[in-house]
């Protein structure tokens, strides 16, 4: 065995209490991140990649509940700490960029005392000009012009793109072990998406931090994340290093995503259908009915996360019955 | 005689006790029979406001348009509803551009009903049908309410309901931006299959590359509410010559790992204030190969090859000029 990782999931399940019946949002979902590693989790609107953020962040609230698995962070179980311990460890040693960066800023509020505060609660008595001067720097080292300005206003000032910014810039002043940003660049100009991720990646890499980011940016995941995980229906599908992945998908859904892209000249091809109901997990494989690939045994029985493509680089796991050369294969025509 | 041509067309925003808004500078473009032409550029450059004069939706304060040579803006009531269902548009946000209260069947029949009031209601509910099935739905979907539908299917009933007076023009306002890939993909292969039936001309608002080389067949760049440079998909694509536009391109984020994300071709800073339009040159304040004669002449749109046209006075630019400004004067350069 290695070394500990810095962040290990292991078999986390929760679920949503729905009228209709239980979604079972985060089905097992297990996954790593190493220090100086940038992980992306990507998949389709609904298929649980915020459910498992907020299940590893102890932010699952009524009607959802985690209900299984294990967060460790640095050897420590974070889904057995109280409300108290883990909101010191969110801030201290995780920081959270969520999906809406309005709902996480205070409407009346400035954006200094925001910053003021969470300093305060997490390092104890600073001074006002203290607090003031860390927030510029963040402010700044995530591309804000002038800062100064902005720390004298409200959130209702800002624009989409400043405000994701000023969410950014909220959840890296402590200087956390592990960053967690949930799709940080979707409401981002492709220009300010640059400056903001070749920043998280100088935090990953030079720090020697962690990170962990869902996007539904397939490109964002090819040329900035070293690992990715394949989410679909609540389970992880498909797991390994980018290069690998990307360029040999074991997974007819990976490989779906990526040839939904479209590309000059080559038709479109479209996955069709759409995610199954998290309510009634079907009995064999939840993509079976938008397969391809699809045989009588992936009706019946429900495939397990196994190794795949044993030569290449990295640990490489899929949930598939089918053998992922015949999916390769499939992939490789359409070059 | 090209469908759609547009001189000078230049929109301020008024505002009580603030300063105007100058979101689109004098533009100019022509749209053929059954040609695509993108609009690209980065939030606020004025793609959606350029949208909405062509409808009509909003009054330029100066320039011209014509369709089919007619003058449209001369047009008054009548003649203008008439010209309206040659025009139609399809919105980013399905939903919310879809009335909730209303069914399918009638939400795409209504301009049909308004600009052909005299038609039987079996040949109006034929037409309903048989365009709901051209956008792939099912015809039984026309009893359903926009609520009960995906994402996807609620962008189908926009499409449909602009295509049913048989427009000539479209305007598609980022339709798939909030559709998941998969989703998108669906929606591309109708856009592009519609065309080839129908000879339709697109004027399609994006700011994702992979979309745009898909489905143009012309670009044009918009900056600060005016066209940076302009031409066909691959001479502005493959050959920019306009630093913004290449700073643009290379921001772009390419899902095939083999491509290297280009590092070397990146903007400073933030698109300034369209309150206060700079002089000379809009990009001379973030421009990384400014010279001082950016700031001294008019900026004009120059001919740089067969219907290629920029803005940039030190077009064509090399690899080293890139460089040598990498070094020297670039102004703020983040580290
Ligand atoms: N508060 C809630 N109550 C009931 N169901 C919920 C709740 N939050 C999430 N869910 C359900 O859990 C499932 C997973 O949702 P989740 O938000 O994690 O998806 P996602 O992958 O993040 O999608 P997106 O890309 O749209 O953000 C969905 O079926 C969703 O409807
Ligand atoms: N009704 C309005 N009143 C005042 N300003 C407006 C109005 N509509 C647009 N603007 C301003 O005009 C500029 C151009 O806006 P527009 O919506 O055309 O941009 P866009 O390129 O479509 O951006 P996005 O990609 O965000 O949709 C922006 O600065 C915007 O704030
Ligand atoms: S298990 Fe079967 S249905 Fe599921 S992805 Fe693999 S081949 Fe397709
Ligand atoms: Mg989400
Ligand atoms: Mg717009």
């Amino acid at each position: 065995m290695s070394e500990t990782k810095l962040l290990d999931v292991r078999g986390v399940v929760a679920n949503y209490d729905s009228p209709r019946g239980v979604v079972k949002a985060v089905n097992a979902v297990s996954f790593s991140a190493d220090r100086k590693e940038m992980v992306g989790i990507v998949g389709e609107s609904g298929c649980g990649k915020s459910a498992t953020i907020r299940a590893l962040l102890g932010l699952i609230r009524p009607p959802g509940k985690v209900v299984e698995g294990e967060v460790l962070l640095d050897g420590q179980d974070l889904l057995k700490m109280t409300k108290k311990e883990i909101r010191q460890v969110r801030g201290d040693k995780i920081g959270f960029v969520a999906q809406n960066p309005f709902a996480a800023l205070n409407p009346i509020y400035k954006i200094h005392k925001q910053f003021h505060n969470v300093i305060r609660a997490h390092e104890g008595r600073s001074s006002s000009r203290s607090t003031r001067k860390r927030a510029v720097d963040m402010l700044t080292a995530v591309g804000i012009p002038g800062p100064e300005r902005i720390l004298d206003g409200y959130a209702h000032e800002l624009s989409g793109g400043m405000a994701q910014r000023v969410v950014i810039a909220l959840a890296l002043i402590l200087d956390p072990e592990l960053i967690v940003a949930d799709e940080p660049t979707t409401a981002l100009d492709v220009t300010i998406q640059r400056q903001i991720l070749d920043l998280l990646r100088r935090k990953t890499v030079d720090e020697g931090r962690s990170l962990l980011l869902v996007t539904h940016d397939l490109g964002v995941v090819a040329q900035y994340c070293d690992r990715v995980v394949v989410m679909y229906a609540g389970k992880v599908v498909e797991t390994g290093l980018v290069s690998e992945v990307f360029a040999r998908p074991a997974h007819p859904y990976t490989l779906g995503l990526l040839q939904s892209v479209p590309r000059r000249g080559l038709k479109v091809r479209t996955l069709g259908g759409r995610v199954p109901s998290l309510i009634d997990y079907p009995p064999g494989c939840a993509f079976a009915d938008r397969c391809v690939f699809a045989i009588d045994r992936c009706r019946e029985d429900i495939p397990e996360l196994r190794p795949a493509f044993p030569s290449g680089r990295g640990v490489r796991e899929v949930r598939c019955h089918v053998n992922e050369q015949e999916v390769f294969a499939d992939a490789a025509v359409d070059r | 005689m090209p469908l759609l041509t547009v001189r000078g067309l230049t929109k301020s925003f008024q505002r009580s006790g603030r300063d105007a808004v100058h979101a689109v500078n004098d533009v100019s473009f022509e749209i053929d029979h059954g040609e695509t032409l993108a609009l690209i550029g980065e939030s606020g450059s004025g793609k959606s406001t350029i949208g909405r004069l062509l409808l009509r939706l909003l009054e330029p304060d100066a320039g011209t348009i014509e369709l089919e040579g007619t003058d449209l803006l001369a047009l008054r009531s009548s003649a203008l509803r008439a010209m309206r269902a040659k025009m139609q548009v399809v919105f980013q946000e399905p939903y919310e551009s879809l009335n909730p209260k209303m069914r399918v069947g009638d939400i795409v029949a209504e301009p049909l009903q308004i600009h052909e009031p005299s038609m039987s209601r079996t040949d109006l509910r034929e037409r309903v049908r048989a365009t709901l099935e051209e956008v792939g739905l099912d015809a039984d979907q026309a009893e359903r309410f926009p609520r009960g539908l995906s994402g996807g299917q609620q962008q189908r009933v926009g499409i449909a309901r602009a295509l049913i007076t048989r427009p000539a023009l479209v305007v598609l306002d980022e339709p798939t931006s909030s559709l998941d890939l998969s989703v998108q993909a669906q929606i591309l292969e109708i856009l592009h299959d519609l065309q080839e039936a129908h000879g339709l001309s697109y004027l399609y608002i994006s700011h994702d590359l992979s979309t745009v080389s898909y489905l143009a067949h012309r670009v044009a760049v918009l900056y600060l509410g005016q066209i940076r440079e302009q031409g066909p998909l691959e001479a502005v694509v493959q050959n920019p010559q306009d630093p913004y536009t290449q700073a643009l391109l290379a921001a772009f984020l390419d899902p095939d790992v083999t491509v290297a994300p280009s590092r070397s071709r990146m903007l400073a800073g933030e698109i300034p204030d369209p309150t206060r339009l700079p002089e000379g040159c809009f990009l001379y304040g973030r421009c990384p190969v400014r010279v001082d004669s950016c700031r001294s002449e008019p900026s004009v749109l120059r001919l740089l090859g067969p219907k290629h046209y920029g803005r940039c006075i030190r077009a064509p630019l090399s690899d080293e000029d890139w460089n040598d400004a990498s070094d020297s004067n670039a102004p703020g350069r983040s580290s």
